[in-house]
């Protein structure tokens, strides 16, 4: 037997309407389920999940991570475990952590990440970028590459940590609240105390922070605190850590937060440098400017050592931690630059910067208290 | 026949840079002078020679071929296509090389050191009290030779006010020396004359020529601090150093000593700001404070759009009374 079929322009054009109009009946009918209460058949799940994995193992493999990142950095490790708790650990769970019953009923249900080997590179693709159709979300803060590096480190890790190093890792050596209960997503109750927590995991309990990769906020001006807040809330400002934090507080609860912090009185900022630049020089490029690379005297502003800033919408610098200072300008040269009124400034300020005056600046300004006999000297 | 409108508007747009502040023809410079003298040979000679060379085409066309044109046309070709025009570029380059020597040798009496940046440009005046600092205003005696040392901070630009005398490029790293010679009071524009980048087009200045009496005082009082009337306006003062103007610019007799912009101590005694672009007066300040990028694109300096009104008014009113 033999089957004759010609391929002709009528039998062509006939098919193609069959097939879509085939296609319009699936899309109408929607015959595969898409509820959560199913699942996937077996086969698509497996599909799914291995695309899932190639998807972000050829991306990250593609990804150069920053001549700062060290995945063993304390640092760094703790101010991934901090936003941790923040972002991550209401759906992820976390050591010592139960979840809550919403999220394990999500599908697919969010890993449990004690299991998981990624690379460095892997964890920070997928917290950069998120995953479509699954509920993980894209960095929150936009632009803000730099930022989920943190987790990277502290993921890397994770999978050997038990309850006491988490606990250690994200809140401090202060008990935590909230042992149980990791799902605190709507938490809003009127109450500061639960929100002063959630600060106090990245910029300490005292306000002065906690190596510097987050700012010291004791004694800082009220003004500034709000502001920066605020522009946090309202995503006029860049942050992965602070967004989530600053939104849900609330207009009365980020006033109540700025007024306590400028409200610490700390005697003296004492700076942490972090052994990269030159203070020396860095002094004169605060006092001084330079006319020739264009970079504006940072003093003008900010004042020095002993010198409060000119006015209290600008946050005093002197004292700061090297490590934070040197991350902030980055971003005022680099961006993402802030999008409130007063921006521009610090932008057109940070233009003339390279990275040795980056950091010849962080290492002045976090020369902490003795800076204050140097300015005096300098003001002749 | 009759011509589109538009190429009698470009016409009449042409010719309007013969007159006026911007126009090499005015004749305000000695430089430009010799320039000018050099011009009108340049030109007769040119017409002339372009009318020959197509008197000659026309005949050579018309010509019909004959046995003794082959010798004709090899002589032509050698003296009119050779000798003529190698004469003719020689005695060119050698009156051109002259004029420059005579407009760059000339004694000086005056130093004055402009220093090109994006978008503006820095003017040091040497006295033998020191260096007087000023920006995008370059104020010269009439009658004397000022010998102007240019140069640049980032990019090339280049100087040129057309009615004093040449154009010059500023090089970064490189001083470029030039005289100006002004045998006419007045104010004439000046502009940057090389691209140099986004604002290029609104890095202007203006020369104003002084008598020399006149220019004397001015100096005197251009090195002074600001205006006693302008540091008493505390409330001005104090705002101008709290939005961080002082970063940037300098006002000599506060604690402004910002080198990175313009300085501005005497800044309501110039003719106009944003380096030449809009006329001194109350409304272009506020304007121009609040809307810089808008003003003159890809300005180093950032606009202040949110400054409150009488924020606004207060540092107006101090800058304009930085005589």
């Amino acid at each position: 037997m033999k089957l004759t079929w010609k391929l002709t322009w009528r039998r062509a054009v006939i098919a193609l309407a069959v097939l879509a109009l085939l296609a319009l009946a699936a899309w109408r009918l929607a015959p595969y389920n898409v509820a959560a209460s199913v699942g996937h058949l077996a086969p698509v799940r497996a599909f799914l999940h291995s695309y899932m994995k190639n998807a972000v193992e050829i991306r990250a493999a593609a990804l150069d991570p920053p001549a700062w990142f060290d995945p063993d950095d304390p640092a760094l490790v703790r101010l991934g475990a901090a936003h941790y708790a923040t972002g991550c650990a209401p759906c992820h769970g976390a050591p010592g952590k139960v979840r809550s019953a919403v999220v394990t009923s999500m599908l697919p249900e969010p890993t449990q990440l004690g299991m998981v080997r990624n690379t460095p590179a892997e964890f920070y693709w997928l917290a950069r970028h998120g995953l479509k159709y699954t509920g993980m979300p894209a960095w929150s803060g936009r632009g803000r590459d730099d930022e989920p590096w943190a987790l990277a480190a502290f993921l890397s890790r994770y999978s050997t940590l038990g309850p006491d190093d988490y606990r250690r890792l994200a809140h401090g050596t202060e008990k935590a609240r909230s042992d149980s209960a990791a799902a605190d997503f709507a938490d809003m109750a009127p109450d500061a105390g639960p929100h002063i927590e959630d600060c106090a995991r990245c910029h300490g309990r005292d306000g002065l922070g906690r190596e510097g990769t987050a700012p010291k906020l004791a004694g800082q001006s009220e003004a500034y605190l709000l502001g920066a807040l605020d522009a946090y809330a309202r995503d006029l400002r860049q942050s992965g850590f602070m967004e989530p934090v600053a939104v849900r507080l609330g207009e009365d609860l980020r006033r109540e937060i700025a007024r306590n912090y400028a409200s610490m009185k700390p005697d003296i900022w004492q700076g942490r440098a972090n052994g990269q630049g030159d203070a020396a020089r860095g002094r004169i490029l605060a006092l001084n400017g330079d006319e020739h690379d264009e970079i504006p005297s940072c003093v003008a502003c900010h004042g020095g050592a002993g010198q409060p800033p000119r006015t209290a919408e600008v946050p005093r610098i002197a004292g700061q931690d090297a490590r934070w200072i040197r991350i902030w300008l980055r971003i005022w040269r680099d961006g993402p630059v802030p999008a409130t009124p007063g921006a521009a400034r610090m932008a057109a300020a940070a233009r003339g910067l390279d990275d040795q005056a980056i950091d010849d600046l962080a290492a002045f300004y976090s020369s902490g208290p003795s800076a204050a006999a140097t300015r005096e000297q300098a003001d002749r | 026949m009759r011509m589109p409108k538009h190429i009698w508007l470009a016409l009449v747009g042409g010719l309007a840079g013969c007159d006026g502040r911007h126009s090499w023809l005015a004749g305000a410079g000695a430089e430009a002078r010799l320039i000018e003298d050099l011009f009108w040979p340049f030109l007769i000679g040119a017409v002339a020679i372009w009318t020959a060379v197509m008197v000659f085409a026309v005949i050579a066309f018309r010509r019909r071929p004959k046995g003794s044109d082959e010798r004709i046309g090899r002589a032509i070709i050698l003296w009119g296509g050779g000798v003529l025009p190698a004469v003719v570029v020689a005695a060119l380059l050698i009156t051109g090389l002259l004029t420059l020597r005579a407009m760059a040798s000339r004694p000086s009496a005056l130093t004055v050191h402009v220093d090109a940046e994006q978008w503006w440009w820095r003017v040091i005046y040497e006295t033998p009290d020191g260096k007087v600092f000023s920006a995008n205003e370059i104020r010269l005696p009439l009658g004397k030779t000022t010998l102007l040392m240019l140069t640049s901070d980032d990019v090339i630009h280049s100087f040129w006010a057309p009615a004093l005398g040449g154009k010059l490029d500023m090089i970064p790293g490189r001083t470029n020396r030039m005289t100006l010679t002004p045998v006419r009071t007045g104010r004439w524009g000046g502009l940057c004359a090389e691209f140099c980048g986004a604002a290029h087009a609104q890095m202007r200045f203006e020369v104003v020529v002084m008598e020399p009496d006149a220019f004397r005082d001015w100096l005197v009082a251009e090195s002074e601090p600001a205006a006693p009337s302008a540091l008493r306006m505390e409330r001005g003062l104090s705002l101008f150093l709290d939005e961080g103007c002082a970063a940037c610019h300098t006002v000599r007799g506060t604690q402004a000593n910002g080198r990175v912009g313009p300085d501005l101590t005497h800044l309501a005694a110039r003719g106009r700001i944003g380096a030449g672009l809009l006329a001194l007066s109350d409304a272009n300040l506020r304007r121009w404070i609040t809307h810089t990028t808008d003003v003159k694109p890809g300005v180093r300096m950032p606009s202040y759009p949110a400054m409150p009104p009488d924020d606004l008014d207060q540092i107006t009113q101090f800058l304009m009374a930085l005589e």
